[in-house]
């Protein structure tokens, strides 16, 4: 499952001398002296070396950089009319950017899961650039990121390590040398292990395009070169000057010098004919960046379609995911939640109704009662009075 | 189909309930209250009866007494 690196001249960078690359490096930073950045670099809080990403954080830090960097940068979606297909890729690259399911980089039983991002900016010369995150699950595993800016025409380079079988992510840093020392700490958070590093074009201010192995090869050589041909010229004038003066056994030591001159010399003209070699190439078959950019939309949306396959596949396997995508079963609420019993509801409240009312009733039933008891014992003691006055007044019985 | 109004069902049955109610507590206070009428009249006519009686009595006991007199025998 693992994948090649997307970017052909971040594993030509990671290929090269660390010399070159260094030098390469001051070229470029000597350029953004000269030429600072209009735009900000992006804010990427530092992940700590030690702390690995939690699973339900979005995917990818280096991915999310990528858009936060181009988020920071301000560039509006591409309108130049190179972009073409590139245009519909970048919003797909930024609607996966977005989704905090992506898949992150992570080995799997060794295997690594490749994640691409793409990010386009039409700045310049419309230079697309392309993140690939990639992430071999295995000790020492790189997972590059390289975001272009082409508004700004900063080349930007994170580069992120893994560390181990488990993929942890260390940090996700912008750097602008190749010391791998933050701007902010001055701590060493990250080990740089290659670079992909474009020409940037002095006059015209843009970047070139992506260049193959050889291209970057040479670039790196030539800046290197720079440096040490006056040294070899050097060298090699005092051993003929020493093979001319027929000095003896004491002239061993520019002897020396002369063989190490002859092989970088040798080196030199090797490497020149490869760069003419590249030079005929590229005359011969001049890069179509309409086509370069075509071609590495479809790679790049190939690769992202395969990373959501990936996702997808996991996700279709997750149980939970499963259990809250099933349909809902219609006829278990029907069953679960029983009907009303209005019945039981009429019988309550008639009965709270009758309750009350029945309440208030017998109180006035009470009332009366009491009354009519009264009235009635009223009038028997007025009855029984009258009896007794009765009696009193009767003539008295005659014997 | 329209589904079952269950408030106005309990409203509906709370009333007829009440009403049935209302009118078997009315007929029985009324009841009541004809009783009592009627054992208060019944106690103001002896209170009345009684009262005249009272005070026809110390007439009557001295006609008694009279009367007692006039017709006492001949001793011997």
């Amino acid at each position: 499952m693992l994948s090649p690196p997307a970017s052909p001249h971040v594993a030509a960078g990671a290929a090269s001398s660390v010399e070159v690359a260094s030098l390469e490096l001051e070229l470029e930073l000597e350029r953004r002296r000269l030429r600072p950045p209009i735009l900000s670099p992006p804010v990427s809080p530092p992940a700590s070396p030690t702390t690995s990403p939690p699973a339900s954080t979005p995917a990818s830090p280096h991915v999310g950089a990528g858009a936060a960097s181009f988020g920071v940068a301000g560039l509006s979606p591409p309108t130049s009319p190179h972009v073409g297909a590139g245009a519909a890729s970048f919003e797909e690259g930024v609607a996966v950017l977005s989704l905090p399911t992506l898949p992150r980089v992570r080995s799997d039983g060794g295997a690594g899961v490749v994640e691409t991002a793409v990010v386009q900016s039409d700045g310049g010369g419309g230079v697309m650039e392309t993140a690939v995150v990639q992430s071999d699950g295995g000790v020492g595993g790189v997972e590059t990121a390289v975001v272009q800016l082409g508004g700004a025409r900063v080349m930007q380079t994170a580069v992120v390590r893994s560390d181990g079988g488990a993929a942890i992510w260390d940090t996700a840093r912008w750097s602008r040398d190749d010391t791998g020392v933050s701007d902010d700490t001055g701590e060493k958070e990250f080990e740089v292990l290659g670079h992909g590093v474009r020409e940037l074009n002095a006059e015209s201010g843009q970047l070139a395009p992506a260049g193959t192995d050889e291209e970057e090869n040479e670039a790196g050589f030539r800046s290197t070169q720079a440096r040490r041909e006056p040294k070899m010229m050097e060298a090699e004038e005092e051993g003929a000057a020493a093979a001319a003066a027929g000095a003896g056994p004491e002239s061993a030591a520019a002897e020396e010098e002369g063989a190490a001159a002859t092989r970088l010399q040798s080196h030199y003209r090797g490497h020149q004919a490869r760069k003419e070699f590249v030079a005929m190439r590229a005359a011969a078959a001049p890069l179509d960046i309409d086509a370069a950019l075509d071609t590495a939309v479809a790679r790049e949306t190939a690769r992202m379609e395969a990373a959501f396959d990936v996702h997808t596949m996991q996700l279709d396997n997750d149980p939970v995911v499963a259990a809250a995508a099933a349909p809902p079963d219609i006829d278990a609420p029907a069953v679960a939640e029983a009907p009303p019993d209005i019945d039981a509801a009429v019988d309550a409240a008639v009965n709270a109704a009758t309750a009350r009312m029945a309440a208030e009733f017998d109180a006035r039933t009470k009332q009366l009662e009491l009354q009519m008891l009264a009235a009635e014992s009223r009038a028997e003691a007025a009855e029984s009075r009258t009896a007794e006055l009765t009696l009193q007044m009767a003539p008295p019985l005659r014997v | 189909m329209e589904g079952l109004d269950v408030d106005a069902a309990v409203d509906a049955a709370v009333a007829r309930a009440t009403a049935r109610m209302a009118a078997v507590f009315h007929a029985r206070t009324t009841q009541l209250e004809l009783l009592m009428l009627a054992a208060e009249e019944r106690a103001e006519a002896a209170e009345s009866r009684a009262a005249e009686l009272e005070m026809a009595s110390p007439i009557i006991a001295s006609q008694q007494s009279a009367s007692q007199q006039l017709a006492s025998p001949l001793r011997c």
